[in-house]
């Protein structure tokens, strides 16, 4: 089952442009608040109409504005998660649940049932959802949305509205519920870590459009455009500009680098994670930036330091990331701050500007 | 005191069922025409629904005296809606108790479409977008949810409509006239008597309206208690 | 376009309900009774349909009368009806302009009993309405100028109303409040004019010196806000203040040569759903308002029958 989308939205100062070929099971799209993700799920589901474009499930044609084609959300066959999951406050699980179900009351009840065994939602079907926590409204939310069997179900940031301690046990439990699923996810976020750990195929948004498509692993070693790096965690990114084949200068760092494979003909930003710098205590080695002006601050897990730039003058932003994850420690608290950092040559991030 | 039982039990009776005909009629009227109105408005958009809204309040703005002139001009028997209406239906809105309870409900009418639309837009619109994706039309959603989770601002509406109806005049005496036994209803009543300086008979149907008020008040209130968020009786299924 | 057809068919059904509704009760069936009536008097010879004033069928005839005049149309009607007990006077009371307008815009009226002669020439001679040979003078009212007992005013008459620290006014467009304006234009209190009921309260009240003027839409409300001390003074008629001696002072009888005289004419009104029987007493019924016989009713409640 594939999913072909490619349409355009346009609503006052902002327009959208989308394009997705959704073949696996489970994907994110990964971009900024703000940057048109709810609105492409909308799109799909059919809640909004795009001004243009084509939007095609298997083969049924849902949205095709050349041909006049707009098939009603009722009647796509996809699901949709809401933020604030969307519960009728006049109903309870059971009638929820129920809600767009037709048949007789029998069959329905069965249904019903059903799924509320599977996602042992039985002792809360009398429950109203004022009743219940965030957690349980979201059983609910994706009971009734199962229940229907749709090809489709659209998660539209299903765990902002949590706790952070929840968050961690409510990603594990979607995934456990929808292990079971065969048809096609797609779960909109601006928190990376999540889309990480749920989907197979990632697709990175700008302003109003899409940058980047490939797996996760793929898209976080290589993000291309500096937007992307940024939205997949990367905390150093700098302009750059390039000397020769093996050469970047980076202006915003002050440093220069070199590489040991040619570098590509196009780029304006270098990016780095602040996980990987290797300390370097001693002489200045290839690739370093000096460890002079630093501010430290200390996390539960992680100890972080904001290095400034090797230049007469320079800006707070401009700073550099370095995160000192707990197996390090030790290595400091016997040898000190560093003297110097290392860039890793094959960890340097090669970007482009986006937009 | 006793003047008063003594004027309530010769009393001429009939004001009180014009008044409860028109006010009951008037409401329910308003009940259906307000909602209706008010959901379809909602899902205009820009002007339309500004200039829509503008006119839909308009009978609250106008003095009921010059929205009954509307009234007769419209229905009047010399122009050409009275006209086709009494020849071709023998119906003659005019100076009828049909009138009465046209005047009230189009007197009354904004009261419930503006609670109406007020608690509509509380309303969650994720709710319509759930219930779309869900496979419910548009109608089973209002019905099913967007009514019932509207019920205390469509209650109050109904309550301001009725009160509005009942004790409607400048309206209804222009379009129905003040005719004792047929269209002359308590309102009217009372005015005529306060000019003949009969404060006493006044005074009965003031307490009359008071005891109305009260009566449905607490009917309403009743209704709307029996039923809370919480538990989502359903109104209308 | 969809909600429109909704929203216009639900408003029909529901009108069309209603007047159906309407036609239930004892009281209308205005059409039915006519078109009953009309039927029997087909089959009647015509010497008949002459003679009889409607002793014997059951008739209703509408009167529409001015809002002043309903206390003493009471006695007149019961006295009308104990005389002929098979017709039923249904009164309509309201401010003339009111009831013109009404009449105008096709309510069923056998009789107009009017508190100024413009409204019953506008029926004449602009709509056409008036039964030939119907129309009389019946009262004749005078403006007075009234104060509580116990207001203290300063004021003694019209001439110095301006005195007062509030004054209940009606507007220019009903009768009493047009036959003051009259009459300040005649004390040289308002500026000539032909017609003076366009003279605003504003402008009344700037040529009185900004005194404070409450408005009132009719006359009862003018003598209403009199009594209750809302305004210190007011202007209303003579036969207004009839049952509230004990409360009013009057200030001054405003002559008629300032007012000119303040016809209460009466006349039968053609009306087209009216059957024989019906019109037929109607026109008695205006000859009975209007003869010797009722003008001591009318005394009686301070009206003048002084009219030629």
């Amino acid at each position: 089952m594939e999913m072909k989308a490619s349409f355009r939205i346009s609503a006052g100062d902002f327009s959208l442009q989308a394009k997705m070929d959704i073949a696996d099971r489970r994907n994110g799209i990964l971009g900024a608040s703000g940057c048109g993700k709810s609105m492409t799920l909308k799109a799909l589901a059919g809640i909004l109409t795009p001004d243009e474009g084509r939007i095609e499930l298997g083969d049924r044609i849902l949205f095709d504005s050349r041909a006049g084609i707009n098939v009603p959300a009722r009647e796509r066959g996809i699901g949709y998660l809401f933020q604030n999951y969307a519960l009728f406050p006049n109903m309870n699980t059971e009638q929820n649940i129920g809600a767009g179900l037709r048949g007789g009351k029998r069959e329905i009840r069965e249904k019903v049932e059903a799924i509320m065994e599977r996602l042992r939602l039985t002792e809360l079907s009398g429950h109203f959802p004022s009743q219940m926590s965030g957690g349980q409204q979201q059983r609910v939310a994706l009971a009734r949305i199962l229940v229907r069997k749709p090809e489709v179900i659209l998660l539209d940031e299903p765990f902002s509205a949590l706790d952070a301690y929840m968050q961690d046990a409510m990603q594990q439990e979607l995934m456990e519920i929808l292990s079971e699923y065969d048809g096609i996810t797609v779960m909109v976020s601006h928190d990376r870590d999540i889309l990480y750990r749920f989907s197979e195929k990632l697709f990175v948004m700008g302003q109003g459009c899409f940058l980047r498509t490939g797996t996760v692993k793929e898209i976080f070693a290589e993000p291309v455009y500096k937007e992307a790096a940024i939205l997949t965690g990367c905390k150093n990114i700098g302009r750059a500009v390039r000397r020769d084949d093996h050469t970047i200068d980076v202006v915003s760092w002050g440093i220069t680098l070199h590489t040991s494979y040619i570098l590509p003909s196009q780029f304006s930003y270098i990016g780095y994670r602040a996980h990987d710098f290797v300390p370097v205590y001693g002489g200045r080695r290839e690739n370093c930036i000096r460890l002079a002006k630093y501010e430290k601050a200390e996390l539960p897990f992680e100890v972080n330091y904001y290095v400034a730039p090797e230049r007469e003058e320079w800006k707070r932003e401009e700073m550099l990331s370095w995160f000192v994850q707990r197996e390090d420690w030790p290595l400091l608290r016997e040898k000190g701050v560093p003297d110097y950092l290392q860039f890793q040559e094959d960890k340097i991030l090669i970007l482009r500007e986006g937009l | 005191m006793r003047q008063l039982i003594e004027a309530a039990r010769t009393l001429d009776w009939r004001p009180l069922w014009i008044s409860l005909k028109t006010g009951v009629l008037a409401t329910a009227v308003c009940f259906v025409l307000g909602i209706l109105a008010a959901w379809r408005v909602m899902y205009c958009r820009g002007k339309h629904r500004s200039v829509l809204d503008a006119v839909l309040t308009l009978p609250m703005v106008l003095p009921p005296t010059v929205a009954g002139f509307f009234l007769l001009l419209f229905f009047s028997r010399r122009r050409p809606l009275g006209i086709f209406l009494f020849d071709h239906f023998g119906i003659k809105i005019v100076q009828s108790q049909a009138g009465c309870v046209i005047a009230a409900s189009v007197i009354a009418f904004p009261l419930m479409y503006r609670s109406a639309r007020a608690a509509f837009e509380q309303v969650d619109i994720n709710l319509l977008y759930a219930g779309r994706t869900l496979g419910m039309t548009d109608s089973e959603i209002f019905f099913k949810v967007i009514l019932p989770c509207a019920r205390p601002g469509i209650t109050s509406g109904t309550v301001l409509a009725f009160a509005r109806a009942i004790g409607e005049y400048g309206a209804t005496s222009m379009l129905a006239g003040n005719i004792p036994g047929k269209t002359a209803t308590i309102s009217q009543r009372i005015a005529m008597v306060i000019q003949d300086q009969d404060y006493i008979t006044a005074g009965v149907w003031v307490a009359v309206m008071l005891v109305i008020a009260l009566i449905v008040l607490a009917a309403i209130g009743h209704i709307s208690l029996r039923s809370d968020a919480g538990r989502g009786e359903q109104l209308w299924k | 376009m969809k909600k429109l057809i909704t929203t216009a068919t639900v408003f029909i059904a529901a009108f069309v309900l209603l007047t159906g509704c309407g036609g239930n009760s004892a009281t209308t069936a205005q059409n039915t009774e006519s078109e009953e009536a009309k039927q029997e008097t087909v089959q009647e010879t015509d010497q008949e349909a002459v003679q009889e004033t409607a002793q014997e069928e059951p008739v209703e005839i509408q009167v529409f009368i001015a809002a002043s005049l309903n206390t003493v149309m009471q006695d007149v009607k019961a006295a009308y009806e104990a005389e002929h007990p098979g017709v039923t006077i249904v009164l309509n009371a309201d401010s003339s302009g009111t009831l013109l307008t009404q009449i105008e815009e096709g309510y069923e009226c056998d009789v107009f009993f009017s508190a100024a002669q413009k409204q019953m020439n506008t029926l004449q001679d602009t709509d056409g309405l008036v039964v030939e040979g119907t129309r009389h003078n019946v009262v004749n009212n005078q403006v007075v100028v009234v104060t509580r007992k116990d207001s203290g005013t300063s004021v003694t008459g019209l001439a110095d109303i301006g005195n007062a620290e509030s004054i209940a006014l009606a507007d220019g467009s009903v009768p009493v409040g047009r036959y003051t304006r009259v009459a300040m234009v005649a004390l040289g209190m308002l500026p000539e004019t032909d017609d003076p009921s366009v003279y605003t309260t504003q402008e009344v009240s700037d040529a009185l010196g900004g005194v404070e003027i409450s408005e009132q839409s009719n006359v009862s409300k003018v003598l209403a806000a009199v009594v209750e001390s809302s305004c210190e003074v007011g202007t209303t008629y003579y036969s207004d203040t009839y049952g509230y001696e004990d409360e009013l002072d009057i200030l001054e009888k405003v002559s008629y040569d300032l007012t000119g005289n303040v016809i209460y004419p009466i006349a039968q009104v053609k009306n087209d759903l009216a059957s024989d029987a019906q019109a037929a007493a109607a026109a008695d019924f205006v000859e009975f308002v209007a003869s010797d016989q009722m003008k001591p009713v009318f005394e009686g409640y301070y009206f003048d029958t002084n009219v030629e």
